[in-house]
């Protein structure tokens, strides 16, 4: 094997690989966040119904029908801010997928892998002024900032699954 | 070694071939196929081929 074959079989075998990695990496995680990804798992099914349907009243399929986030809905409800963040929960969502797959550790009920953080609402709704001048949030608002008292506690529904 | 080359070049290649429907529509289930089975042939086609490598330099004394 000559210097240009052996050089020629590294593109092939190792620079092409991996640039083909990189790029599937950044295009297939930027793809699930959104919501028809989330979609495409039929788990998924009476949840994703119950975001599109307009006359439900959960929390979800208000924030989508009133555009009130504009895009990939489950995702930005759902992926923890911070540094690390976006990391756990595409990490978090792996694991998810090769469990639907695998059926290994497969929950018979979906529930939350941890309580929902209210830096999630927060990310949006903190610097919002009638958030501030709620009394009702000034009132609980050092527990709120703590996570000691979820958003959730008074905000309901968050979902309606139906279907 | 002729033959670990070959080895690497087929799995490369079926890893090509799987990391493409997660290029073109990515869904849990090509993405899995992707990240499951595409990464690890590409590692492992990439480790046949430095294997080969090294077998023919080892051949021709260099190392």
């Amino acid at each position: 094997m000559g210097t240009r074959e052996r050089l020629l079989l590294l593109v092939v075998l190792g620079v092409a690989p991996a640039l083909v990695t990189l790029a599937t990496f950044a295009l297939s995680f930027q793809r699930a966040e959104q919501v028809r990804f989330c979609a495409d798992c039929h788990t998924m099914t009476p949840w994703v119904n119950d975001l599109h349907n307009p006359n439900s009243k959960s929390l979800a399929a208000m924030h989508f029908s009133n555009r009130w986030i504009l895009n990939d809905q489950c995702y930005t409800c759902h992926a923890d801010y911070g540094f690390l963040g976006p990391i756990t929960t595409k990490l978090g969502s792996l694991r998810h997928v090769a469990i639907y797959y695998s059926g290994i550790g497969m929950p018979k009920q979906i529930q939350l892998r941890k309580p929902f953080p209210n830096s999630n609402c927060l990310q949006c709704h903190g610097p919002a002024a009638n958030f501030k001048s709620n009394p009702a949030h000034a009132a609980v608002m050092k527990p709120l900032l703590a996570n000691q008292l979820s958003c959730v506690t008074c905000h309901q529904p968050i979902h309606t699954p139906t279907g | 070694m002729p033959n670990l080359i070959t080895v690497a070049l087929i799995t490369v290649g079926l890893g090509f071939l799987l990391a493409v429907p997660c290029i073109v529509e990515t869904t849990p289930i090509t993405m899995c196929l992707f990240f499951f089975l595409s990464i690890p042939l590409f590692a492992l086609g990439f480790l046949s081929y430095v294997a080969a490598v090294i077998l023919d330099l080892r051949q021709h004394q260099v190392l």
